[in-house]
């Protein structure tokens, strides 16, 4: 990164309208290797991304497996600290504070987790794992606390009888009631919901879709949506940006990238899901290849090598990621002007 | 189209502590010649049992086929001895699971892993076996075959190991492949990819296809013919089209009616409510029932049939006119 864009970053002034703002955010995670454990390289596992979520809205993160989303998921939560790049919640500088300042924040902010097999402790019961977090940021104790698990147990749809129920005793779509229950118990301002319906069965992933939209409605929770699941992304979110190789390449509402995609890959990515309507008839643009490695991604345009439309710009330089007019972002050096 | 498989109403129970779980229970379909059935159903329909009883390859015990029967080419499989069956699996019958990398051994190579197949079923020396392997791995499009074939399977990606594995599959030129949710732990892009190479390959080979999946879209695109199951039965039997425009089961309705479209306007998702049964004890009547909107008091009392209701439809249901035999006959 060269000195002008470090003196952006730090002369940043934060947005007072958004709850949330990312900024030039970077992990790189270094790769070590050979006796002597010296490191070899990095996986550039996010690598320069720039957005905001305003409040109230569901701001959705889309992209294949190793793109980046989740890790910047859990940035924003500074469950992991960037190598470089801002992250703001409601103007304060999260990275800037400390331990106190920070366990104060996190009662603002929650994750719901994709797999609720594996992200429920087994040995505890409903009642501890929603009543967790009560406990550690000391908001109530013994029959109060009792009360308000029961309580965010019906506000999620389950028996607030069962509190002390194990989670085995609960089905899939049951658990992930559970995760959001738990998620909700500090009346946070913004739930990250990391792939919350993709470990669930058709009929299930409606239900809790459904629950999140009504939670969102009575409570006024901001989301960040991470999904790989176009449909379901599209479904949920009032804007929607997408990722590949540690890179925002498109950013804009919804329904706007579903009807008018810039970007090829975003095309490709459309392209390539499954609609349920055998009488379709489409062309499918079909990508060569797999993803490339994000320790050693491609020069210029991460995407070229895979791109149908790569001219030899694309290979020399990396576009700059603009707005193309009614905040419709993208990063790509042919459909920059609209 | 003649029948290459045909299930009898076949009955797989699982005898465990809690009590039998029956996983299929009473399932008949047919396959015909080079024809892509698609199987859907959600998590513990009895869908990846079915395939394996094909295969007779469950667990057992506990498991076992406690009634009816499966014919492959008119012939009982039941009724063959463990060598038959040997010949069957690999050379007419191969199946693709849905993590690659649990069904390779990670200690062999990929062309070890293929050209093993070959040897076993086609009798061909251990260099001849290798070629076919590499000629395999060219035909499911892998780059530099002859280099990939002294790799192994952690060398590969995800979608490349699912490519090894459809190569292995295919490589004794089987008539039926089953495929267990082929796509499901695999990128979109990469998953066009497969669904592509499965349908180029189907109409190079002329094999049929048993395709299982929870993914209607999937279904859409590669299925002629659709089976749905819940709670280890088949409720209903269409062509893909037919399905698509008008389910007439009311779980096929549901399942259509609560996924998210991306060509439809946002709004409140349809919602089927409960729970699929617990196997081991289910409702008494329907097993849909429970959870199904237009209930009568008859689901409650006596299990619907299967019925033919004409134009390739079949349908298990007493409300959609399925279920009353006397009035359909």
């Amino acid at each position: 990164m060269g000195m002008a864009e470090q003196e952006a970053i730090q002369d940043h002034k934060p947005r007072g309208d958004v709850l949330v703002e990312v900024n030039a955010l970077r992990k790189w995670f270094p790769v070590t290797g050979g006796i002597f454990s010296h490191r070899i390289g990095h996986v550039k596992a996010v690598d320069g991304v720039s957005f905001y979520i305003k409040p109230g809205e569901t701001l959705g993160l889309v992209g294949e497996s190793g793109c980046g989303k989740t890790t910047t998921g859990r940035m924003i939560l500074r469950l992991e600290e960037p190598t470089e790049g801002k992250v703001y919640f409601e103007g304060h500088d999260v990275f800037s504070l400390d331990r106190e300042e920070m366990r104060r924040l996190r009662r603002q902010m929650q994750i719901v987790f994709q797999d609720p097999y594996s992200s429920l402790n087994p040995r505890m019961t409903v009642g501890v794992i929603v009543g967790e977090a009560l406990e550690i940021h000391g908001v109530s104790k013994g029959k109060a606390r009792e009360k308000r698990v029961q309580e965010l147990l019906d506000v999620v749809g389950l028996n607030p009888n069962h509190i002390s129920r194990y989670p085995h005793e609960f089905s899939g779509g049951q658990r992930q009631r559970i995760g959001v229950a738990r998620a909700l118990a500090l009346n946070p301002k913004l739930i990250i919901c990391d792939e919350p319906v993709s470990a669930l069965d058709v009929s299930i992933q409606s239900h809790i879709l459904n629950l999140l939209e009504d939670l969102q409605a009575e409570f006024n929770l901001t989301y960040l949506f991470i999904a790989h699941n176009l449909s379901v992304v599209k479904h949920i979110s009032d804007r929607v940006g997408v990722m590949y190789l540690g890179q925002l390449v498109e950013l804009c509402s919804s329904d706007e990238l579903f009807s008018n995609p810039l970007h090829p890959y975003t095309e490709a990515l459309m392209s390539a899901i499954p609609l349920p309507d055998p009488e379709l008839k489409r062309e499918r643009i079909i990508l060569e290849g797999d993803v490339p490695s994000p320790m050693n991604p491609p020069s210029g345009c991460h995407f070229h090598t895979r791109c149908r439309l790569a001219q030899t710009i694309c290979g020399e330089e990396a576009p700059p990621f603009i707005d193309t007019g009614h905040e419709h972002f993208v990063g790509c050096h042919l459909r920059k002007a609209n | 189209m003649k029948r290459l498989v045909e299930l009898k109403d076949l009955k797989t129970h699982f005898f465990t502590d809690e009590g039998v779980v029956k996983a299929v229970d009473g399932v008949s379909f047919h396959i015909g010649r080079g024809e892509t059935l698609g199987v859907v159903g959600e998590s513990g329909c009895g869908k990846s049992v079915t395939a394996l009883s094909i295969l007779r390859l469950f667990p057992s015990p506990p498991g076992k086929i406690v009634g009816g029967d499966i014919l492959f080419e008119g012939k009982s499989i039941l009724r063959k001895t463990e060598a038959e069956m040997r010949d069957l699996r690999g050379d007419h019958i191969a199946m693709i699971f849905q993590e690659p990398m649990t069904s390779l051994n990670p200690v062999f190579t990929c062309g070890d892993q293929i050209a093993e197949a070959i040897e076993v079923h086609q009798g061909l020396s251990r260099k001849e076996a290798l070629e076919k392997a590499v000629d395999m791995l060219r035909l499911v499009g892998i780059p530099l075959p002859e280099r990939r074939i002294h790799e192994y399977p952690h060398q590969l990606s995800g979608g490349m190991r699912q490519r090894v594995m459809i190569g292995m599959a295919l490589s004794c030129n089987p008539k039926l492949l089953m495929a267990d949710e082929p796509t499901t732990a695999l990128d979109v892009t990469i998953q066009a990819q497969i669904l592509e190479l499965m349908k180029k390959l189907k109409g190079e080979l002329g094999m049929a296809i048993m395709l299982i999946t929870h993914d209607l879209g999937v279904i859409a695109e590669m299925a002629q013919r659709v089976v749905v199951m819940y709670a280890g039965k088949v409720v209903e039997e269409a062509d893909v089209v037919s399905l698509f425009r008008k389910p007439l089961h009311p779980y096929s309705e549901g399942l259509l009616n609560s996924i998210p479209r991306l060509n439809r306007p946002k709004g409140r998702l349809h919602v089927i409510p409960g729970y699929v049964p617990n196997p081991v004890n289910l409702p008494p009547g329907c097993r849909f029932g429970p959870r199904c909107a237009y209930v009568e008091d008859m689901c409650r009392e006596k299990e619907p049939e299967l019925v033919d209701i004409g134009g390739g439809r079949l349908v298990s249901c007493w409300v959609r006119a399925g279920g009353r035999r006397e009035e359909v006959a």
